[in-house]
């Protein structure tokens, strides 16, 4: 920079007139008597990492809730966060109501919990293993069908169980077994036998009701068999 | 830009001082309108930069960090950062040409003796004319400078030489320009 042109520029400085700074020093004395900084503009870098951080905990916030929910019960803050995830997740594995109901009812027995709480889950675990039956009661049906619609018939070549000693292994014709179960007599397997004989019957097979709710209600009859009782 | 603050001064700065700002302010407040006054070319809009950063700095005391030298190089930031919002401003908006010319009637004024250099000044970029104030208006050191605008003494030592040569070439043009465009009326200014 030439000492000329350095010259013309310093002419560019200005002298700040006595009467302006006097009025924002007056300015400078109310902001410095107010209660105290309201809102301090934070610098920009630290605002863009505030911002960066909100959206990671806004991300986290509901995984966080849905793990703090996994032991929730009836009554407790985080049981609708519980039952929310539950929902979501219900869609990719439908046993999941039943579990965790079941879950639940172990968790009251584990905190001595008083009887009609305890009852209560006791109810909820009934009424979703009962819905889980009927589901079985569906499955149960449709390997009715499955004998009946597949087992012998013309140009039919399905195998009537799953029982891989039942299969036709040279194509000859069905096997002595499975002669056996058609003709309704000497069968081991009830549930294709009872629902074989009565096709709107939705009992269950004992077997499988016996094995289910045994498991669930341990000491507890399976209310199938309450209900079959009555 | 050769003042310092001292170590009790900044303190008083922190502790929301009436009188460690009226002195801080007296001390750098003609500078800081210098700066202002060197990048909008306006009087009014450089003197409320330098409120604005004053009052800001009321508002931040409490959280300030560092030395003298530190609030010095804060407060030239909070300036630019006002004097850059105000230029937005402008070119969102269509101007009248001549509304921040300096106006020499005007008390307090600048009188430029040359507005060929204040046209090359403009044409330069905003943060080449921070340098080139910063440096021959308020009398910054690199080392100052490099603080204000957050960079490394190398390069704020380049961009100052970028800036100082363009802005020579940008005023080699405006003088040209000048001369070309008053060159054909002197001849029917002397012929009576």
């Amino acid at each position: 920079m030439t000492t000329d042109l350095h010259d013309r520029l310093a002419g560019l400085s200005v002298e700040m007139a006595p009467e302006t700074a006097e009025r924002h020093l007056v300015e400078i004395r109310r902001e410095l008597r107010s209660p105290g900084p309201a809102v301090v503009r934070p610098p920009r870098r630290r605002r863009r990492l505030a911002v960066v951080l909100a959206a990671i905990g806004l991300l986290l916030l509901p995984a966080a809730a849905a793990i703090a929910a996994e032991d929730a019960v009836p009554g407790d803050l985080l049981y609708p966060v519980k039952r929310t995830t539950e929902w979501v997740r219900s869609v990719i594995d439908s046993d999941i109501d039943t579990v965790h109901r079941i879950e639940e009812l172990e968790t009251v027995l584990d905190r001595h919990a008083p009887v009609d709480v305890v009852t209560d889950r006791l109810s909820d675990a009934d009424a979703a293993v009962t819905d889980h039956l009927e589901h079985l009661d569906r499955l149960a049906r449709a390997r009715d069908r499955i004998a009946t619609d597949y087992q012998g018939g013309p140009g039919t070549d399905a195998p009537a169980t799953d029982d891989p000693a039942g299969a036709d292994p040279d194509g000859e014709g069905p096997a002595p077994d499975r002669e056996r179960d058609q003709s309704g007599s000497d069968s081991g397997d009830h549930s294709t036998t009872t629902v074989a004989e009565h096709p709107t019957d939705t009992t269950v097979p004992p077997d499988t009701t016996t094995t289910t709710v045994g498991e669930t209600h341990r000491n507890e009859p399976p209310p199938r068999d309450r209900r079959g009782d009555g | 830009m050769a003042l310092e603050f001292d170590d009790a001064l900044v303190d008083g700065i922190r502790e929301r001082s009436d009188d460690a700002f009226a002195a801080v302010y007296r001390l750098i407040a003609s500078d800081l309108a210098s700066f202002a006054y060197g990048m909008v070319r306006d009087r009014g809009a450089a003197e409320d930069a330098v409120q604005q950063a004053f009052l800001e700095l009321a508002r931040a005391a409490p959280d300030l960090r560092g030395d003298g030298r530190s609030l010095r190089a804060w407060l030239y930031r909070s300036v630019r950062y006002s004097c850059l919002d105000e230029l937005r401003r402008r070119r969102r908006r269509p101007e009248d040409p001549t509304e921040h010319l300096p106006d020499p009637g005007v008390a307090g004024e600048p009188r430029l003796a040359d507005p060929d250099l204040q046209e090359a000044l403009m044409a330069l970029t905003d943060r080449q004319r921070a340098i080139v104030v910063l440096r021959h208006v308020v009398g910054c050191s690199i080392d100052d400078i490099a603080q204000i605008l957050e960079t490394n003494r190398t390069a704020a030592y380049a961009a100052s030489a970028r800036a100082e040569r363009r802005l020579r070439k940008e005023h080699a043009r405006v003088e040209s320009a000048g001369v070309a465009a008053s060159s054909p009326t002197e001849p029917a200014e002397s012929t009576p």
